[in-house]
């Protein structure tokens, strides 16, 4: 159980976590995974965007899951759409392989890209589009799943394919180089419903200094309230909790509030 | 002129089009340029916040665009800088190099690392939501941009640099971070710095466009 008293005197004037709605996408669905495989459609979504908007979500991430098949990006067109009526950050992510990707995605009404495998095959491209774009545009975007060494290892393509990297040293090199911001999913968390990996996000803050967003694993308020007091969360990505409509942003505000921590009004 | 149609700032880099969108979503007439003529003729200006400094102003002086905004400045016409642009209305930045700003409003921007540094646990670049408390606003009755502002509600920031105005009057609001006062609104007569996101901080940050186009 979280102890109001002590929260509020180590954190003080905590800054507010910022909760973000995660969408993953393909095609014209908005679907929902357990562990990044088996997928289920679960809609339009520009509605769901637009509805998390209303409902006072701080911002939207938007994930193209096929773009590996691919090659590329296809959300230029929604979120060319959704950014007619939606004013809060939307970040996409998924096939971002170069800096016209970036250009494109910006241009159609992105504010930020989350680049993963993009980023691996060559790392100079933060460099280049943080540059070019400025480092609050750029997101490392880190597959995280734990190896048996105890360290975890960064994935690609939907957490399949592993890539040899340390997460930890790996997202230093992408600070380092310019990312501005860092979306971690827990690929042994995604979907399941038992929790944010903690310990990993706890890992991270101790590693690198810019801000981190937690993805994967939400099941209840008490994993919010964790990852935000121990794992120290900048911002959490919910997905699977809101999608299935298990919680909504009303009732996770008001919980966040008894355990003495500020979100957005 | 009220009401006439704003010319946005075109940098040919990043998200333009949400400020745009902004507007239209409001029913105001705006487009975007980045020719200096249709800006003259337009007589009113958002520089958007995109990119980073050096990038921003070698765009704006060699498009002719910075002499047009001085020239707008000094006919006192609306001018709203934000975020980056807002950062661009002062006199330099030392963001990767030190680099010439517009020089509009004396001052320079700094580093925020420079006043919070890391051990104080914030941080940069320094994304999230900040309300502008009533009583951070230093003279409600002196700011143009934020009558009808809600003060309850908060706005989106996302930035690694800070302004530093040399006249503290410039400032008509700011935001507590790591106990450094960060300025979140600056004014000279018409020329409007807002280092947040109007259009990305929902319907609190509309009310800015709105008051803006009203000028």
């Amino acid at each position: 159980m979280v102890k109001i008293g002590a929260f509020v005197m180590r954190f003080g004037k905590m800054l507010k976590p910022r909760l973000v709605a995660r969408l993953d996408i393909k095609g014209e669905n908005l679907i929902k995974g357990i562990q990044l495989e088996g997928l289920r459609v679960l809609g339009n979504p520009a509605d769901f965007a637009l509805t998390y908007y209303e409902q006072g979500f701080d911002e939207l991430i938007l994930m193209d899951a096929v773009a590996s098949l691919y090659g590329r990006n296809n959300l230029l067109e929604l979120i060319s759409s959704i950014s007619k009526n939606i004013f809060i950050p939307i970040t996409v992510g998924g096939g971002i392989r170069n800096v016209d990707d970036i250009r494109n995605a910006l241009r159609a009404g992105a504010d930020k890209v989350a680049i993963n495998t993009g980023a691996i095959l060559n790392p100079d491209l933060i460099k280049a589009a943080s540059e070019i774009f400025g480092s609050q545009s750029i997101v490392l975007s880190v597959e995280a799943k734990k190896s048996q060494s105890g360290k975890w290892e960064a994935y690609t393509h939907n957490g399949r394919e592993p890539s040899g990297l340390d997460v930890l040293e790996w997202v230093k090199t992408g600070v380092e180089l310019g990312a501005g911001e860092i979306l971690v999913t827990s690929v042994d968390r995604e979907g399941t419903r038992k929790g944010f990996d903690v310990e990993l996000i706890s890992e991270l803050n101790n590693h690198i200094e810019v801000p981190i967003i937690a993805s994967g694993g939400m099941g209840g308020i008490q994993h919010l309230l964790d990852i935000i007091n121990i794992g120290k969360a900048d911002a959490v990505a919910m997905a699977d909790y809101i999608h299935y409509n298990r919680g909504n942003i009303n009732e996770i505000k008001k919980s966040l509030a008894k355990a003495g921590i500020n979100a957005r009004h | 002129m009220k009401n006439s149609p704003i010319a946005i700032v075109d940098y040919g880099v990043g998200n333009l089009l949400s400020v745009q969108r902004a507007f239209h979503y409001l029913n105001i007439d705006a487009f975007l340029t980045d020719d200096p003529n249709l800006i003259k003729r337009a007589g009113k200006v958002v520089i958007p916040g995109v990119g980073a400094f050096p990038g921003a102003m070698k765009f704006l002086n060699q498009s002719g665009i910075s002499d047009e905004v001085k020239s707008l400045a000094e006919k006192n016409s609306p001018i709203l800088g934000i975020c980056l642009g807002m950062q661009m209305l002062f006199e330099r930045s030392e963001e990767y190099e030190v680099t010439e700003g517009l020089g509009i409003i004396k001052g320079s921007v700094e580093s925020m690392r420079r006043s919070i540094p890391a051990s104080t646990g914030i941080k940069i670049p320094q994304i999230g939501w900040h309300p502008l408390r009533r009583e951070e606003v230093i003279n409600p009755k002196d700011s143009l941009i934020l009558k009808e502002f809600d003060f309850n509600g908060e706005v989106y920031f996302v930035h690694s640099y800070m302004s530093r105005p040399v006249e503290a009057s410039v400032i008509k609001s700011y935001y507590s971070l790591g106990g450094v006062e960060v300025p979140a609104i600056v004014e000279l007569g018409n020329t409007i710095g807002c280092q947040f996101h109007p259009e990305k901080s929902g319907p609190v940050g509309l009310k800015i466009l709105k008051q803006f186009s009203a000028l």
